[in-house]
């Protein structure tokens, strides 16, 4: 008998990828754990990586759709006839000189990815496959300080010294998608001294840590940090050394002006807090050796560049910008490139959105990839004619998903569908695998190679992490990696001259002196071993144009509206039709669901009561109920401006009044486990932002999981 | 004894479950290509408790697994003897090797297993039936009867008097019929006979604070049983001259001898509960004098004293009697002399027991008039055949519109026939009389059992507590506390007229909740197991042996005398009685106040955490500690983890602090 062995790699029930070890016993996975080499934790999702890859549900051959889209007909077929099938279609669009047209839905592991390489050297557009969420933050980040920022870049927690304040504003930082040894600094750095305050509208498992828990009108934060902003710079309680030192001239004079009237009180009215409160935390702040602040949920609203400037400014009066407990900014591993370095499509010429009617002012927000709904878009302008998608599910992730099912079901005139190829890695059959017309069986992440760079890995700074097969596939499993490589063999050979997927990271390990082989022997892991503080100071200056900390926007000075600076302003979707849609939704987040479909939800111990998340209903305030006459478990119908749910009420008292809240990510309708129970998409009644909600595009942020809505019995 | 146990940080869990995937994941109870969530075992799994209203709200968090009680339940209901506590650790262990699942066919009836017993879920004290019937069956009687004490200081009266919803609703009533479970139960509680042998459990710490109990029924009787078990002082004030409340002074000895009811109360007794007779509480002893003699609470268990009356003409003639007081003549030795033909009116227990003590007093020709039918008789089946058998004859439909009398006593009774109309509002259906239908019956005496109710007379100015419409007491139904704070009320007193089983039910209820006021704790917090999902079980194959007969004494014989009627089972018998339990769920499963132990069906064992017994052994962590998202859970030897608890300067949350697993804000 084989001997049980723990081999480190990478978990992938969520986009924090940590670094976790997993034991294997006679080729069978049997435990995981958090790698204690990068001081790790593995969340109750990835234990449950054990039941994901042992799901019956897993896909273990091609599938080639038989029926109409979406039917969820197929046969099986050869991997031979679908590489053929690939490579005639996806060529044959390249030769038509329009390789633009393909669009590849993925999340981005790392720039190391070689799906990303392919679609370089083909031409083609990545999707992020996941909704923008935070990339108002990235964005925010980028113009004021200059960093390229992994997705999530959350204070180093671990840092923060004693009577350092964390502040959560809109942040489950206890339910993962962040490294899972998050929860653990939170609460050593709590115990240590710093204190913890949570602004959310919902009494999360983080304010039941915390030592302050503000219910906070949901996207008041831009309010609330403004007037925080204000009473620091009015009252010389800023960092003016600093100040002077780092910002570029002329902006903190111009920040002065504009923030002279966003009085605490005015910012009272506008988040509904206390402006007491909102002078003590600043007043706490000014006192404390740092203050670190994350939000999620928190800037996935309309007014999300709002606060990402807003955020901004305050870690810059406050000085804490790359210091220990602040906000860190990333650092680059010298990698090297595979020559020849494919150039990309064009974006400047393409745009980076190719659709939608705002697509010149949208550009000024420089997002950094397509949202899922301009998929249905770009199929209807016919800018989209292959989509491949690989571990992620367009059809139930996003706000818009019935408009998608419907756009890659369009034809034209002659019957011809718009969408010419869709395309679905999976390990299981999902929602967006049902519309496709290859479903290719994925090896999961406990079966495959892949290197991973992040310029910022939390636990552990910079570095890279090799994920690494524990256990053979089932079936006739191939990694999406190993078939874009192929691919890229048979339609731009001269990018694709390296032998597989572990020759290719070996390349780009040279720099560092690694190889895959010599990663595995170290452990799995490698990293400088330091995060490094103030990197600035030795750098000189900041990554933006002028080598300086940027607070004010001049290019945006000149939008449909003055956006040079933060605008105080709730998120728009909240403001609009407030008489008839009393309720403000608030989408939230559990430990257990990293998202839509099969990867969790069809999880049996994630969907568990005991050990998950099983239900999705509406949490209600108590009080609000009895006023209305509903009671806990009520039946009702959830309505908002463009759509409507049936769902099960529970009564709490751990909500703003005024708000509902309903958990993301439900609505499965395929995966022996995914269906059971009642759990509703939120998706539905969120406007299409490509639609039914124009301003959507302009305001320089996107009402993701947002609206204002009513009950109905 | 070492304890090994697990400290959870309340301040640090957050509730996530990631212990649970990787104790499921390292044990192996889950079979990852099959699970289906809501059935997947577990040894681990999350409370909550949500305090305060918004926006001043708290939330709490723990995991809860195997607490390895010092003194566990489960241990001794296991039949099979699989269930040890290891002395170098302090670790209760399943062996599997020994477990048989309470006979389980593998496979089968896996989720009902894990379900409570019926006989248990409806037994309002929730015995571990199922538990005493298996050591039974095995002639494992002393510690079956150790079950029973567990739940029931009363088991020789309950083994007698009770009204068995356990035999109700036993799963074996739908094969042939239900086990005879009370019979069992009554042969094991006899088995305690001898004041020398009798187990009496040890008292824990004693403790300052003193409680007093008022009325000494069943209800007080009880509360004060396991509050003295907890170490405080208890002082019972009671108004008869007697102790026991109706068992004394209501049941007569041919169904309760006076000799089985001493020996339960000198129990009682013997754990230092101070007994005072003939103390009308109220009068020169109240409330406020008590409060301050540092009597911390108050527990009214006064029954229902008062004999209501019919409101017909003639009711004060001589020769009419009311029930109660007819009874506590007769069980006082001091009886009322009865003439030839006795009416008794009234359908409950009270009047059966009254038409059969008037028998035994030398009545020739008894009759019960009940105004309803036979099927809303209230009275237990048992008894309506038994007094049957001995001559009494059961009338229904009739009513006493008024009684004639001779000189100031009652010499004849005018019934009138009724009928059954629309059901009232306590879902019985309503009788109305017939018109002229009268017709007159002589009788010689007339003995009135409709019902009793509370003289509240011992509730003194100073307290806030309220009466309902109905006469009883008003107190919150979890936790039998007033609207004064120190006072707790129960049995009969606030329920009406019920049994003793519920009376007993309600004292141990009153217990819990003085304990945890007292200790200055919330009363509400975990209270109540859900009864409600019982085990739906059937077997297919089953032993298709008769149910046991109670052998009674025959009825001519018994009739003139006041010694017990059934005579009780063989040893024999009961083993085999006990045997045709059907085992609807498992023995320890059933036990286990925290519901922690799991049935596994496919191989047809229970089991449970067990601390990781192999991993610490050589030094690992138990895989919760290890793998905590937070590092809420430490580990180690119970006393070293207490310490460490206080040198953290944290306090120990009583309410949370179980024997073993320690919960630290
Ligand atoms: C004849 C009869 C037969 C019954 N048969 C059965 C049966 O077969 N099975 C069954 O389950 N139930 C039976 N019951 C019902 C059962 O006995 C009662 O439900 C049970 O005894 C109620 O218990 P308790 O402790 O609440 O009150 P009680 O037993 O009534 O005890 C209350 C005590 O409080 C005392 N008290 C009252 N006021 C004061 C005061 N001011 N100061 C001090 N002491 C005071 C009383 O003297 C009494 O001793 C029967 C009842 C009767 C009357």
């Amino acid at each position: 008998m084989e001997k049980s062995k723990w081999i480190p790699t990478a978990c992938y029930q969520c986009k924090a990828e940590c670094a976790i070890i997993a034991r294997v016993e006679n080729g069978v996975l049997k435990e995981v754990r958090g790698n204690p080499k990068a001081r790790g934790k593995a969340c109750v999702k990835g234990m449950a990586g054990v039941s994901l890859e042992y799901s019956p549900d897993r896909l273990t051959h091609p599938l080639k759709r038989v029926g109409k889209r979406g039917e969820g007909k197929f046969e099986r077929i050869s991997w031979n006839e679908a590489m053929d099938i690939l490579e005639k279609k996806i060529g044959g669009l390249r030769a038509r000189g329009e390789a633009h047209k393909l669009t590849a839905n993925f999340f981005p592991h790392s720039i190391t990815d070689p799906k990303w390489r392919f679609l370089n050297a083909y031409g083609g557009f990545i999707n992020t496959a996941l909704p923008h969420c935070d990339s108002a933050k990235i964005v925010g980040f980028i113009r004021t300080m200059g960093g390229v920022p992994n997705h999530h870049i959350p204070p180093a927690w671990f840092a923060v010294p004693k009577g350092g304040i964390m502040i959560l504003s809109g942040r489950r930082a206890f339910g993962g998608l962040e490294d899972a040894s998050v929860p653990r600094d939170i609460l050593d750095a709590r115990d240590r001294g710093a204190k913890l305050v949570v602004l959310d509208p919902m009494f999360t498992p983080e304010a039941a840590k915390a030592d302050w828990w503000i219910p906070i009108k949901p996207s008041g934060d831009t309010a609330f940090f403004l007037g925080m902003i204000h009473h620091l710079v009015m009252n010389g309680l800023y960092d003016r050394a600093f100040v002077e030192r780092w910002v570029r001239e002329g902006d903190f004079e111009k920040l002065k002006v504009y923030i002279a009237d966003k009085t605490p009180e005015r910012m009272a009215a506008i988040c509904d807090v206390p402006a007491g409160t909102i002078v003590d935390l600043a007043e706490e702040c000014a006192r404390a050796p740092s203050v670190g602040v994350d939000s999620f949920k928190g800037i996935m609203l309309g007014n999300a560049m709002d606060f990402a400037h807003a955020w901004n400014i305050f870690l810059v009066v406050t000085g804490n910008v790359d210091n220990p407990g602040g906000q860190p900014l990333p650092d680059l591993t010298p990698m090297s490139p595979v020559e020849p370095v494919p150039a990309g499509p064009n974006l400047h010429e393409l745009g980076w959105h190719r659709t939608g009617p705002d697509r010149d002012r949208f550009a000024k927000y420089s997002f950094i990839m397509e949202p899922t709904w301009y998929e249905a878009q770009a199929i209807k302008d016919g800018g989209l004619k292959i989509l491949i998608t690989a571990e992620s599910n367009p059809a139930l992730t996003e706000m818009g998903q019935q408009e998608w099912q419907r756009a890659v079901c369009m034809t034209d005139g002659k019957g011809e569908p718009l969408l010419e190829l869709l395309v679905c890695f999976e390990i299981m059959m999902s929602e967006t695998a049902k519309y496709a017309d290859l479903v290719l069986p994925d090896k999961s992440y406990f079966e495959r190679w892949e290197l991973l760079y992040m310029p910022w890995w939390y636990n552990f700074g910079h570095g890279i992490a090799l994920r690494q097969p524990v256990v053979e596939p089932p079936g006739e499993c191939r990694h999406s990696n190993e078939v874009f490589i192929e691919l890229g063999k048979r339609i731009v050979p001269e990018y694709f001259r390296f032998e597989n997927d572990i020759a290719y990271y070996d390349i780009q390990l040279k720099g560092l002196g690694l190889s895959v082989r010599k990663l595995q022997e170290i452990g799995g892991l490698w990293s400088p071993g330091t995060m490094g503080f103030r990197k600035y100071e030795k750098a000189g200056g900041f990554g933006t144009p002028s080598g300086k900390l940027h607070l004010w926007w001049e290019d945006l000075e000149e939008a449909p509206w003055n956006q040079a600076f933060p605008r105080p302003e709730l998120a728009p979707e909240y403001e609009v039709n407030a008489k008839e849609f009393p309720f403000i939704l608030v989408s939230y987040r559990t430990i257990y669901h990293s998202g839509s479909g099969q990867w969790t939800h069809n999880n049996p111990q994630l969907r568990d009561r005991v050990s998950g998340f099983f239900e999705n209903p509406l949490l209600i305030h108590s009080g609000t109920a009895a006023k209305m006459g509903l009671s806990d478990g009520d039946l009702v119908t959830l309505e908002s401006p463009s759509g409507s749910i049936r769902v099960r009420l529970k009564l709490t008292e751990t909500i703003r009044p005024d708000c509902l809240g309903l958990g993301h990510g439900f609505g499965s309708t395929v995966g022996r486990v995914a269906v059971m129970g009642e759990g509703v998409s939120n998706n539905i009644l969120i406007p299409d932002a490509g639609s039914t909600l124009e301003w959507q595009d302009v305001v320089g942020g996107e009402s993701h999981v947002s609206t204002r809505v009513r009950i109905a019995k | 004894m070492k304890q090994l146990s697990l400290m959870i940080d309340l301040s640090r869990c957050i509730g996530c479950s990631t212990c649970i995937v990787a104790c499921r994941n390292y044990h192996e109870i889950i079979d990852h290509t099959r699970a289906m969530p809501n059935g997947i075992p577990y040894y681990l799994r999350v409370e909550n408790r949500e305090r305060g209203t918004y926006p001043n709200v708290a939330v709490d968090s723990w995991v809860m697994p195997c607490q390895h009680c010092p003194e566990p339940k489960c241990l001794p209901s296991c039949p099979e003897g699989a269930i040890g506590k290891d002395a170098q650790t302090g670790i209760v262990r399943i062996d599997r090797e020994v477990c048989n699942g309470c006979k389980t066919i593998p496979e089968t009836l896996a989720a009902e297993k894990t379900k409570a017993a019926p006989c248990m879920a409806h037994c309002p004290t929730h015995i571990n039936v199922q538990g005493y019937l298996g050591l039974a069956a095995k002639g494992k009687f002393p510690e079956a009867l150790a079950l029973i004490k567990e739940e029931n200081p009363f088991p020789a009266v309950c083994g007698r008097v009770c009204y068995h919803p356990c035999e109700t609703h036993c799963n074996r009533g739908e094969i042939d019929e239900a086990v005879s479970i009370r019979a069992v139960h009554r042969f094991l509680a006899d088995l305690d006979g001898k004041a020398e042998t009798r187990y009496v459990p040890p008292v824990r710490d004693r403790k300052a604070e003193k409680v007093a109990v008022i009325g000494s029924g069943p209800a007080g009787l009880t509360c004060a049983y396991y509050l003295a078990r907890e170490g405080y002082g208890v002082t019972v004030y009671e108004k008869a001259p007697v102790i026991g409340g109706m068992l004394t002074r209501g049941i007569p000895a041919y169904r309760l001898p006076r000799d089985v009811i001493e020996g339960e109360i000198g129990a009682i007794r013997d754990l230092g509960v101070e007994m005072k007779t003939g103390v009308d509480f109220g009068k020169k002893i109240t409330v406020a004098k008590l409060r301050k003699k540092r009597y911390r609470a108050f527990f009214f268990a006064v029954g229902t004293q008062v004999c209501k009356e019919l409101g017909s003409e003639g009711e004060g003639l001589k020769g009419i009697h009311p029930a109660y007081e007819f009874l506590i003549a007769v069980n006082s030795g001091k009886p009322p002399v009865m003439g030839k033909r006795v009416a008794v009116i009234g359908g409950g227990n009270a009047a059966i027991d009254a038409a059969r003590s008037a028998r035994r007093l030398g009545a020739e020709e008894v009759f019960i008039a009940y105004r309803r039918s036979l099927e809303e008789m209230p009275a237990g089946e048992e008894e309506i055949r038994e007094a049957e058998d001995e001559g009494i004859r059961i009338e229904t439909l009739l009513y006493p519109a008024r009684f004639i009398g001779e000189q100031g006593r009652v010499k004849a009774v005018e019934f009138i026939r009724m009928r059954l109309a629309e059901p009232d509002e306590s879902g019985r259906k309503k009788p109305v009389p017939v018109p002229g239908t009268e017709f007159a019956r002589p009788v010689d005496d007339v003995i009135v059992s409709i019902g009793q109710e509370t003289d509240w007379s011992c509730l003194t100015p100073e307290c806030a507590c309220t009466i309902t419409g109905t006469g009883t007491l008003r107190v919150d139904p979890v936790t039998l506390q007033s609207e004064d704070p120190d006072i707790f009320a129960g049995g009969d007193a606030v329920t009406g007229p019920r049994s003793v089983v519920e009376a007993i039910a309600a004292g141990k209820r009153a217990a819990v909740s003085i304990d945890r006021y007292l200790k200055g704790l919330d009363l509400r917090e975990n209270r109540e197991r859900d009864w409600t999902d019982t085990a739906k079980v059937q077997k297919e194959k089953y032993d298709p042996a008769k149910r046991a007969v109670m052998p009674l004494r025959n009825p001519k014989e018994r009739s003139g005398t006041f010694d017990e009627v059934a005579a009780g089972l063989s040893a024999e018998a009961v083993m085999g009685e006990a045997a045709r339990c059907q085992s609807c769920g498992c023995a320890c499963i059933q036990s286990c106040p925290y519901g922690v132990i799991q049935y596994d069906g496919g191989r047809g064992y229970s089991h449970k955490c067990d601390l990781c017994f192999e991993r610490i052994h050589v030094g690992d962590l138990p895989v919760c500690a290890e793998t905590c998202l937070t590092d809420a859970i430490t580990f180690g030897e119970k006393e070293l983890v207490r310490r460490k608890v206080e040198d953290m300067g944290k306090e120990v949350l009583k309410d949370l602090t179980r024997e073993s697993i320690l919960y630290v804000r």
